[in-house]
C-alpha cells in the first residue's frame, strides 16, 4: 500500500 | 459536488497536472499538481459525491484512519472550491 498523505493540489506557477 | 468540466487530469513526467481548457486557458497563469489521494478525489468527483463517499474510498484504498481521511477531504474540497476547481 502506498502510505497515505492528505489529498493535495499544489499550483505552479507557468506562463 | 462534482468537478469542473474546465480542466483535465494529464500525466506528464510522473506527475499528475490539471490543465485549463478551452476559453480558462488565456486566463490561467498556473497548474494545479495532484498528489495520490489528490489524484484519487478529483476522479471520483467525475460524478456527483460527498465528502463522506470520497472519504470512504481514500480511507479503504490506503488502510488510513477514516476520520482524519475525513477532515482531509473536507480541507480538500474547501482548497479546490477557492481554486475554481469544482462545478458551481
Amino acid at each position: 500500500k502506498e502510505p497515505y498523505e492528505a489529498p493535495e493540489a499544489a499550483v505552479v506557477r507557468v506562463e | 459536488m462534482r468537478r469542473s468540466q474546465d480542466f483535465r487530469l494529464q500525466r506528464v513526467g510522473g506527475q499528475d497536472l490539471l490543465v485549463p481548457l478551452g476559453p480558462r486557458v488565456k486566463d490561467a497563469n498556473a497548474l494545479i499538481v495532484l498528489n495520490a489521494a489528490g489524484r484519487q478525489v478529483w476522479e471520483l468527483l467525475a460524478e456527483d459525491r460527498t465528502a463522506e463517499e470520497l472519504a470512504a474510498a481514500l480511507a479503504r484504498r490506503f488502510e488510513a484512519d477514516p476520520a482524519r481521511v475525513l477532515a482531509d477531504v473536507r480541507s480538500f474540497l474547501d482548497d479546490l472550491g477557492r481554486k475554481g476547481l469544482l462545478e458551481p
